[in-house]
């Protein structure tokens, strides 16, 4: 198993994080931490000395100021695929470019059957422009080639920007689904999480209150 | 003895009205700040944070302008303070703007950096800031009346000059972004905020006249305002019906 980085994202899950070799998909529309947990993740693989790989639509600078924001220590940083302020260019208007960049980037890095994490918020860029059978496909092979060079891979996709049908498409390309909402009730709005799938985990449908808080997510239970 | 009656009449109606409308300002506001508290990426509390100070400004603006403008009118010390809050209202107002646009470059699927506005905001608030204060020490040297000023009153004044001058020009940056951005959520809340502002500019150019009949019917659609601005805040995350699902959940020692 591989560690989410939070603890009580790990004890949720059944105590030890994602499976290996898996692909997880955080839903949730903007605003409610998704990136975080990708944060995370990339840090705990930093920590034990992973390889990782973070493809972004945004700059680095913009990542990382996000990351401090979260307070996620930015002393240990990743491989950068982003738009701008990294050596390898995230240009989403090309696939193939974009494939044969993590690709090689891991290929190289993470070489041996070492283990690498690859995290990444093209996901909803991607299907912005482009149409959804062919980022299917697209993600299809990369997942693949990704699960191959024993890496778990992280995305995050925006609910509410695509329709349904292409979200629950995506989300069975993937091993495991993470959803994060804003539910209203009463004068109040709560942040609620559940996993939805998990590779190897019996489907819980329970629903946990959640907060990032001095660097990192308090998880308790939610009870009506 | 019936001309007095009609002023009491209206008086009353004027307050009623303007006590429904800082009420829902301050429900905004309210709201915004509970939606806040969800929130948790830095970008989307900012914004939430901008709008509820919006809130808030707009209704203080509505309760002094309508107290002042009925007990003291001629109070050159409360018409100036009436001028500050309504500069500090055009500037949170573009304070919102600024996060927005950049809220909307990240949903920009290319990150276009619209209009150069990451240098360019610099160059935009150092303007905002001389002009406010520049306008403020015109009006303090010149002992202008808010009130009673043809140059400086109501929408000749407040919106031309000091920081309601940047956000028209903000509001022009924001339409870009918004036409760049593909996220419907971001749209959604710039639709209510847009209408909340331009029928702000309309009621404005009402309110400043003195006749009564004018000032309800400004005070109605500022109701209506109040409503979009309300709107808008509901609109900055979209909430889910709450599950009815429980269970138990004992996070590690």
């Amino acid at each position: 198993m591989v560690s989410t980085g939070l603890e009580h994202l790990d004890s949720v899950l059944g105590g030890d994080g994602y499976p290996e070799r898996s692909s997880i998909l955080v839903a949730g529309p903007p605003g409610v931490g998704k990136e975080a947990l990708g944060y995370w993740f990339m840090r705990s693989g930093l920590l034990a000395s992973e390889f990782c790989l973070y493809v972004t639509h945004l700059a680095v600078p913009e990542v990382l100021e996000d990351m401090k924001a979260f307070r996620v220590p930015t002393d240990r940083l990743p491989s950068w695929i982003a738009s701008e302020g990294s050596t390898l260019k995230c240009d989403i208007s090309n696939l193939t470019s974009l494939s044969t960049n993590i690709k090689e980037s891991l290929g190289k890095n993470a070489g041996d059957g070492k283990r690498s994490r690859v995290i990444t918020d093209i996901l909803s860029p991607l299907l912005m422009l482009n149409p959804a059978d062919t980022i299917y496909r697209f993600f299809g092979q990369l997942l693949t080639s990704c699960k191959q060079n024993n890496s778990v891979f992280l995305a995050t996709i925006e609910e509410g920007m695509h329709q349904p049908q292409v979200l629950a498409a995506m989300e069975q390309l993937f091993d495991g689904v993470l959803e994060l909402r804003l539910y209203e009730e009463g004068p109040r709005v709560e942040p609620l999480f559940r996993v939805r799938k998990m590779r190897g985990m019996v489907p819980r449908p329970n629903y946990f209150r959640y907060e990032f808080s001095k660097g990192k997510m308090e998880i308790s239970a939610y009870v009506r | 003895m019936s001309d007095d009656y009609l002023i009491l009449a209206s008086t009353v109606l004027l307050f009623a009205l303007g006590g429904l409308v800082v009420a829902l300002y301050s429900y905004g506001a309210v709201w915004a700040f509970r939606i806040r508290r969800a929130l948790m990426t830095p970008l989307f509390k900012e914004r939430a944070t901008w709008v509820g100070i919006v809130a808030i400004f707009f209704a203080i603006l509505v309760a002094s302008n309508l107290l002042i403008r009925l007990f003291a009118p001629t109070n050159f010390y409360l018409s100036f303070l009436e001028y500050c809050i309504t500069n500090a209202a055009g500037i949170v107002t573009f304070a919102w703007i600024d996060t927005t646009i950049k809220m909307a470059r990240r949903s920009d699927p290319l990150n276009r950096n619209t209009l150069k506005w990451k240098q360019l905001r610099y160059v935009i608030w150092t303007f905002t800031f001389l002009t406010t204060i520049g306008s403020l020490v015109a009006v303090a040297i010149e002992k202008i009346n808010f009130f009673s000023s043809s140059t400086y009153g109501g929408a000749g004044g407040a919106f031309v000059t000091g920081a309601f001058g940047w956000v028209l020009f903000g509001f022009i940056a924001l339409v870009l972004s918004y036409r760049r951005s593909r996220d419907p959520i971001l749209r959604e809340h710039l639709k209510w905020f847009g209408l909340f502002l331009f029928l702000l500019f309309i009621v404005d150019s009402v309110l400043s006249k003195e006749f009564d009949a004018f000032r309800i019917a400004g005070e109605v659609l500022l109701a209506l305002d109040a409503y979009f601005l309300y709107r808008g805040v509901k609109s900055l995350a979209p909430f889910s019906r709450v599950p009815l699902v429980e269970q138990e959940f004992k996070p590690p020692d």
